[in-house]
């Protein structure tokens, strides 16, 4: 689709240590479109922080694109374009006392946002930063803004991150993790702000965590990362309803909480790798309930799954007409046991 | 965990352990009769500290005894002794010159070390690889960290080879500084007079008489003959003793006064800094308020005044006022550690391990020993090894002006004083090798330092390597 | 639940931080009057959100902190005022499970030394032994069992010696001699050796194995890390374990391995757990009470599952309407204004009473819905600049009346809609009465007196939820809620909920 905002093909980012070389993202595509939610869930270790900041053009040294295409309203990323788009894709990141500076205060931090991409100045530039302050609902805004991080509160501080965000007047807003310090009741105000923004300002908004009740709260539409892959995407309501690859089965049945507590959760066995070679199998099969010998031998594509109008696909054989294995049916998740 | 016997003949069965095993053999058997010697001297120095004991009875005759154990690194195995009688040499060591003796000596003394060190750390690397039941430590990456480090490295060199000198001085020396300097006219050397063609024997003073280095008319400058057929590999000075071995025994004193000042300072500083990093609150407080009361005091005034008032007390008797000098400094000089570790301490009382080991009981002492210094050890070793090279130079300068270690013991310091006179003549080098010599062990020490606190760096511990990538774990 | 003694009482208990400034401030009420029973064998999930104090209650409890006033009684002591060897005691039976592993464990020791340090700090074994009569018990790790401690060996009259079940050690580690009017007990293994021994069963009992004894805590993922964390809670035998949020640093598939281990580990071992999360869900899996804190104080406490199905107080109610996702079947979601008060200055009255979307309102003025939460949003910038650190500057500013006063302004365009007059006052749209009381607050506020201020929208508009300090009702089933909607005068909590929020 050459309207989408963002487009992201066969991205591979990869770090070069003293030992090895570690495939962090392994050939992953996506796709963000104007005013949609894309979420992007997976644990530690799968990956995602790591195509955010590929995204962002702030992957550093060990690390580096090695392939792949970003593209942004059609334009290419790779190659060191950032720049040029640095006011229009604006990034939220997981801890706010980190992301703001502490010895200056949090209205000038914005207005330095302002004067860069919109070229505000004195008085004009309180005035907008007064208001931004308002838009991302933090009460008393008028008098905050001379104030500093530390006298704000986290909540507070993170609805201070998205107004420099906004400050750029941006068209893509890359979020990573950004509720995952917060209280559950701030984080219900922070998701509900991002929502009200999106809509006002039309964005596009690309969501990193690991929280899948975010993720069905928030997003439009889902793609699960595990070991530098994508192995699922779907809309989120599909994802949640009929999920096919056994990792976001596992994933769903082991959050506690979703039915009354007595039973032993589901669990999934082993670790996760980290991969350090090329894919030339299914790298969850090791730990996979489902697993058979073919998995460990072919790298499973995406097909398309479940719901033919849903844009659904899962990377896993067992949805692969060409082998013999069937999945099992839905709703049937294997107890993964416990393990060292 | 508990070595039992079985592990030691497990041990000693292995073909690479038993041969560091007969290494470590072989290098002891060199130098067994010095290592020997020391032991029974140091008791019996022990022995006579106590008051109310005056004789050692039989230990004087193992003392006797132990003296006649040949070894490899002393002046009678390879001496220097010999003379030239104008055609060849005679009654040196093979044959050789004196000066070629000396260097002999010198060089095994040297060899000798090198290779003791090597054999700790190939002990070392044998006890990592086979025998030590964890796979990894943090020292690991600490001594790897350490081994890349060139700066460092040439720290720990020279900081080797001056704890050698120290070590092996007796042996190092041309001569002795009984001999030379302190009891000059009760021996006597032989030497080839040229002029009446035969040995003549003198006494040691007056032979010195006759080898001052006084400015450019007279001077026996470094790595020269003086008249009586006797190497210097420094030369002389002033009053004609030997320049070597005034700073080689000489080193002695630095070594230990510093070292003493440091151990002590760095463990008053670790105790309070650990206490009120624990308790924090009133006590830090009041540590606070009693370091900079003492560091208020200048202690420059304060070391004059108690080395004059002490002068007569028996602490001054011990090593010729360099234990009092030693303490003095320790106990002035504490703050300045104290000040420096009260951070790390406090950082690290702030950790969650040690409420974790308050909620089940440990007693506060056991905690700050076991989770609070370890983390302040490298702390110490680093500011540690600075201060130690400033603990020389003062020790130096004081000597210089005149108020540190009393003569005749010799120390750096009061050689360059002696020298200074002769700086612009052809006896410069009284004054500027031993100044030289004080630059080069100071600068090894901060190196050290430099290179400990480099390795020891603690952001950068690891096992495996962690890596940049990998999800960056949100 | 059986209405069995209860195995920790907590009654009053508080903490109050004295910063011990040299101008006197408030003290942080951390933990401010809170009671609750902990039956033996359950799991009590202490669920709030953060600042509201439940770490440190679980620390207070455990003595990691001292209580100001309140006690904590188990088996009839208050572990709150005890010291020395009582104390210790206390310590072998409560241990304490933290967040981080990588914090809680010291990473310059092995996972085997971190594991053994209970046992070495509490000279470990030193076992009981109950005799049946009056002969001594001596022996080198024994002592005669005292009141109703569990006994780890039991001699009878005939002599014959029976270990406890459970117990970290077989007969044939003893030898007992019971001639003569003394009981003389050798144990045939070394201390340390024992201690080896406990430590490697432990790792076994938490999932790691052997070779993890020579490891250092670094060189573990998070979720094995955290059970070295409980193998070393539990290395004395505790029967009680506060659980600090042991699950929120690790990733969900971790997680749940963690909670079937500590589920596991509860049922072999009988133990009760202290569970402390803000994690909702994690505590509605693992628990079998609840309690929810706010401010310091616990607010409602229950039976899980009907905590969580039928909320009775209006916090949790919130609470659990701010899960994201479907994880609880609630109605639309509540959006909690602000943020919580700073519990150095909490509200008078009701704690919540600044937030709480159920608040009783007066009856004298009729006011909309939003403006009503204005109002509390307006008393609550107030009070926050009242307690707010003012520059020299303002202060002066203050003083002179030179200050800007057009933030004021600002502040009731913002909250109310307002518009501005033509002479450049500001009109809300509200009722008469109501909105004069807004005017004089707003002029109290420019003069610079903003307690001031927000005293007078709290004298009119406050009601008996900012005047009385709600008690705990017991609103049946075994469960209690601090809310003053439980009385007979007012509406319940969720059907005024209901009808603000969820009808139109």
């Amino acid at each position: 689709m050459s309207d989408a905002l963002l487009e992201v093909e066969n991205l591979r980012t990869v770090f070069h240590t003293e030992k090895e070389t570690i495939r962090a993202v392994d050939g992953v595509s996506f796709d963000v479109q104007r005013g949609e939610t894309v979420g992007l869930v997976g644990e530690s270790g799968s990956g995602k922080s790591v195509t955010a900041r590929s995204v962002l053009g702030l992957v550093e040294e060990p690390g580096v694109i090695e392939e792949g295409s970003i593209q942004f309203r059609g334009d290419e990323l790779v190659g060191g374009n950032w720049e040029e788009h640095r006011g229009d894709i604006a990034i939220v990141f997981q801890d706010p006392m980190n992301s703001l500076n502490p010895v200056y205060t949090v209205g000038n931090q914005i207005k330095e946002a302002l004067r860069i991409h919109q070229g505000l100045r004195g008085q004009e530039a309180t005035d907008a930063a007064i208001e931004l302050l308002e838009d991302v609902g933090i009460p008393d805004a008028a008098r905050r803004v001379s104030e500093y991080p530390h006298q704000f509160s986290g909540g507070m501080r993170q609805r201070a991150v998205i107004a420099i965000a906004l400050a750029c007047d941006p068209d893509l807003l890359v979020c990573d993790e950004p509720t995952t310090a917060l209280d559950v009741t701030i984080q219900a105000q922070i998701l509900e702000l991002l929502d009200e923004l999106q809509r006002e300002e039309d964005l596009g908004v690309l969501f990193i965590t690991h929280d899948m009740g975010v993720i069905e709260e928030t997003t439009d539409r889902v793609n699960v990362m595990y070991a530098g892959e994508f192995v699922e995407s779907a809309p989120v309501d599909e994802l949640f309803d009929a999920p096919k690859h056994p990792y976001t089965k596992g994933l769903l049945a082991s959050i506690p909480g979703r039915t009354a507590g007595g039973d032993r959760l589901p669990t999934i066995e082993g670790e996760v790798p980290t991969s350090t070679s090329e894919p030339t199998e299914c790298r969850f099969a090791p730990r996979c309930p489902h697993a058979f010998d073919a998995c460990r031998e072919v790298h499973p594509e995406r097909i398309a799954v479940g719901d033919p109008d849903a844009a659904h696909e899962a990377a896993c054989l067992l949805y692969d007409d060409e082998f013999e294995e069937s999945p099992p049916e839905d709703g049937v998740v294997a107890d993964g046991g416990e393990t060292a | 965990m508990s070595v039992s016997s079985s592990r030691i003949t497990d041990a000693l069965t292995d073909g690479r352990t038993a041969l560091w095993a007969l290494a470590g053999l072989f290098l002891l058997a060199l130098e067994f009769g010095a290592a020997a010697n020391f032991v029974v001297g140091l008791i019996i120095d022990g022995l006579l500290a106590v008051p109310g004991v005056d004789g050692v009875g039989f230990l004087a005759a193992v003392e006797n005894a132990v003296q006649q154990i040949p070894t490899l690194l002393s002046r009678e195995t390879i001496p220097n002794g010999g003379y030239y009688n104008g055609s060849g040499y005679e009654g040196t060591f093979l044959g050789l010159s004196p000066a070629m003796a000396w260097t002999l000596r010198a060089t095994l003394v040297y060899a000798y070390a090198f290779a003791a060190f090597g054999w700790g750390v190939w002990g070392y690397r044998i006890y990592r690889r086979e025998y030590r039941a964890a796979d990894w430590t943090p020292r690991d990456d600490v001594f790897d960290r350490f081994r890349g480090h060139k700066w460092g490295i040439f720290g720990l060199v020279i900081v080797f080879m001056f704890v050698t000198m120290a070590v092996f001085a007796p042996a190092l020396g041309p001569t002795t500084v009984d001999q030379n300097m302190r009891n000059s006219y009760g021996y006597e050397t032989k030497y080839w007079d040229s002029d009446s063609g035969s040995v003549e024997t003198v006494l040691v003073g007056d032979a010195n008489l006759g080898s001052l280095s006084q400015g450019n008319d007279r001077n026996i400058g470094p790595w020269t003959y003086d008249d009586y057929g006797r190497f210097h590999p420094f030369g002389t000075m002033q009053d004609g003793s030997d320049l070597f071995t005034f700073l080689v025994v000489g080193s002695r004193i630095s070594l230990v006064i510093g070292v003493l000042s440091v151990a002590l300072s760095a463990s008053i500083a670790a105790t309070l800094a650990l206490t009120s990093a624990y308790y924090k609150g009133r006590v830090d407080l009041s540590m606070v308020l009693i370091s900079d009361a003492v560091m208020a005091m200048p202690q420059l005034l304060l070391l004059i005044m108690l080395t004059t008032v002490l002068r007569e007390s028996w602490i001054n008797e011990v090593y010729s006022g360099g234990f009092l000098l030693a303490l003095i400094f320790a106990f002035t000089g504490w703050t300045y550690m104290w000040r420096s570790i009260r951070g790390p301490a406090l950082q690290i009382s702030e950790r969650e391990w040690i409420d974790a080991a308050r909620s089940f009981g440990q007693r506060p002492t056991t905690i700050m020993r076991k989770h609070m210094l370890p983390y302040v050890t490298g702390y110490l070793l680093i500011y540690g090894s600075m201060t130690l090279g400033g603990a020389i130079i003062s020790i130096a300068g004081l000597s210089f002006l005149g108020l540190g270690v009393a003569p005749p013991t010799p120390e750096w310091g009061r050689a360059v004083n002696l020298g200074q006179n002769y700086v612009r003549t052809g006896s410069w080098h009284i004054s500027l090798i031993p100044g030289i010599l004080i630059t080069l062990v100071v600068t090894g020490f901060n190196a050290l330092g430099d290179g400990i606190r480099d390795a020891i760096d603690p952001q950068s511990d690891s096992a495996g390597g962690e890596t940049a990538g990998a999800g960056g774990g949100a | 639940m059986s209405e069995a003694e209860p195995f920790l009482e907590v009654r009053d208990l508080k903490k109050y931080y004295d910063d011990g400034g040299l101008l006197g401030s408030d003290p942080v009420k951390a933990v401010d009057g809170v009671s609750f029973d902990i039956r033996e064998g359950e799991t009590l999930g202490l669920v709030g959100e953060s600042g509201c104090g439940k770490t440190t209650l679980g620390r207070t409890i455990l003595n990691l902190e001292t209580a100001t006033e309140g006690e904590v009684l188990a088996d009839d002591t208050d572990v709150t005022s005890i010291s020395g060897r009582e104390l210790r005691r206390w310590q072998s039976h409560a241990q304490m499970v933290f967040q981080d592993p990588d914090a809680s464990l010291n990473d310059r020791m092995t996972v085997g030394e971190i594991i053994r340090e209970p046992l070495d700090a509490h000279d470990w074994p030193n076992l009981a032994v109950s005799v049946a009569g009056d002969r001594e018990v001596a022996g080198k790790r024994v002592h005669r069992a005292e009141g109703d401690e569990r006994p780890d060996l039991t001699v009878d009259a005939d002599g014959s010696v029976t270990v406890r079940e459970g117990a970290p050690l077989s007969t044939d580690d003893l030898t007992v001699d019971a001639d003569g009017g003394r009981i003389d007990v050798t144990l045939q293994k070394h201390a340390a050796e024992m201690r080896e021994d406990r430590v490697r069963s432990l790792l076994e009992q938490v999932g790691l194995r052997e070779e993890h004894f020579y490891r250092y805590p670094h060189q573990f993922s998070g979720g094995q890390s955290q059970r070295v964390g409980i193998a070393r809670a539990l290395a004395l035998e505790p029967r009680f374990l506060v659980l600090d949020e042991p699950v929120s640093a690790l990733d969900v598939s971790v997680q749940a391995r963690i909670i079937n281990l500590l589920e596991d580990l509860q049922a072999e071992l009988g133990l009760t757990f202290l569970f402390i999360a803000h994690d909702l869900s994690v505590v509605r899996h693992i628990a079998d009470r609840v309690a929810v804190m706010y401010l310091g104080e616990v607010m409602e406490l229950g039976p899980t599952e009907q905590v969580f199905t039928d909320p009775a107080h209006p916090y949790t109610e919130s609470l659990l309407s701010a899960i994201p996702g479907s994880m609880v079947e609630t109605g639309e979601r509540i959006t909690l204004r602000g943020t919580p008060p700073s519990p150095r200055d909490p509200p008078s009255g009701c704690r919540f009473s600044s937030r709480c979307p159920a608040k009783i309102r007066p009856d004298e003025y009729s006011v909309t819905g939003e403006h009503w939460e204005a109002l509390d949003q307006l008393q609550s910038v107030f009070r926050a600049r009242s307690n707010a650190e003012k520059g020299i500057v303002d202060v002066v500013k203050e003083r002179l009346g030179i200050q800007d006063v057009s933030t004021v302004d600002e502040l009731l365009l913002e909250l109310f809609d307002a518009e501005r007059d033509g002479d450049g006052g500001i009109t809300i749209d509200m009722a008469d009465d109501a909105a004069a009381v807004v005017y004089e607050a707003a002029e109290l506020a420019r003069a610079g007196d903003e307690a001031g201020a927000a005293e007078r929208l709290d004298d009119a508009f406050g009601s008996v939820c900012s005047e009385e300090h709600p008690d705990a009702n017991d609103v049946g089933a075994g469960r209690t809620s601090r809310c003053l909607r439980h009385r007979e005068a007012y509406e319940d909590p969720g059907p005024v909920i209901e009808q603000r929020y969820r009808s139109d």
